[in-house]
């Protein structure tokens, strides 16, 4: 089978949320253009019409919900990110991973938003907490996804040999995608180590989830 | 109310076969025993032993695994069903 990844470039025109962006993030001097693929042709135009009002711009590029290294590289020489696109999901990843304001403009909402301090913060101590309580469980359960690019069968079964030395259990579970909704059948689980997609943390599960550089 | 698993056939299996990774597949009704499954079958073999994290509708619904991770598995054993008598999918209502 041949595989093709198609970029489905946006064609939405810069426009009205530009003085409101202008607005919002006028007292930050440097600031960083980020965003996902659909956009990436987007952030020059951009970058001309915040040149144009006395903005430095620096280009990170593309993010992706797992990966933020463009907007990692540019991070100390800027003041704020300014994400262009639609949703949450890839802004706030920047959010939790840098130290600078994150401000998103969001064309399909048609509003330009801060991320807010107190929603990093919050993600942030639920992490620690979620690494202090792992260390406690004494039964855990080791997701592993299917998915090629997910996939970490690998580092599991290092985890679950480690643990058993350590003498706690270990349960190995492999999945598709994996919700938090096959949960409740396994309730002997006390703590979930994820080595799937690292953003499966953020759903909602009922007990302790934690990524592998997290525990 | 209670399932017999036949944890003994799938013992004896992993021994004869000397498989070293196993994937049990349970349905719904049967997921809460899989932990028990695995700490029982662990405990007498060898083997690593995986839980399918996902559905399981029937036979006609096993895991189908890309084969960077098939050909690290060893044996399968799917909870419940059977694949032998009935035909399945729109096969079946015919």
């Amino acid at each position: 089978m041949n595989r093709i990844f198609i970029s489905a470039k946006s064609d939405i025109k810069l426009h009205k949320l530009i003085s409101e962006s202008i607005k919002k993030i006028k007292k930050y001097k440097k600031v960083g253009l980020i965003t996902t693929i659909q956009h990436l042709h987007i952030l020059p135009k951009l970058e001309k019409q915040l040149s144009a009002r006395k903005f430095k711009v620096l280009i990170g590029g593309q993010v992706l919900g797992c990966n933020i290294k463009n907007a990692k590289k540019i991070e100390k020489k800027i003041d704020a990110f300014v994400y262009f696109g639609s949703g949450m999901f890839h802004p706030l990843a920047v959010a939790y991973a840098t130290n600078k304001p994150v401000f998103v403009i969001d064309y399909v909402l048609n509003n330009v938003v801060q991320i807010s301090k107190e929603e990093r913060d919050k993600y942030l101590q639920k992490k620690i907490i979620g690494r202090e309580l792992a260390k406690q469980a004494t039964t855990y359960g080791i997701l592993v996804s299917t998915k090629p690019g997910q996939e970490n069968l690998k580092t599991a079964l290092q985890i679950k040999k480690k643990l058993e030395q350590k003498g706690k259990e270990a349960i190995l579970f492999l999945g598709d995608s994996i919700f938090p909704q096959e949960e409740p059948n396994f309730l002997q689980i006390e703590c979930w180590i994820n080595t799937a997609c690292p953003r499966i943390i953020e759903d909602a599960w009922e007990k302790n989830i934690v990524n592998i550089d997290d525990f | 109310m209670a399932y017999k698993l036949e944890l003994y056939k799938i013992i004896a299996e992993i021994k004869k076969s000397k498989a070293k990774i196993v994937l049990l597949q349970f349905p719904d009704g049967l997921k809460m025993q899989a932990i028990n499954t695995v700490k029982k079958i662990e405990a007498k073999t060898n083997a690593t032993i995986i839980i399918w994290y996902g559905s399981c509708f029937g036979a006609c619904d096993v895991p189908v695994l890309p084969q960077k991770i098939e050909e690290q598995i060893d044996l399968f054993i799917q909870f419940g069903h059977n694949n032998k008598t009935l035909k399945m999918g729109q096969q079946g209502v015919k």
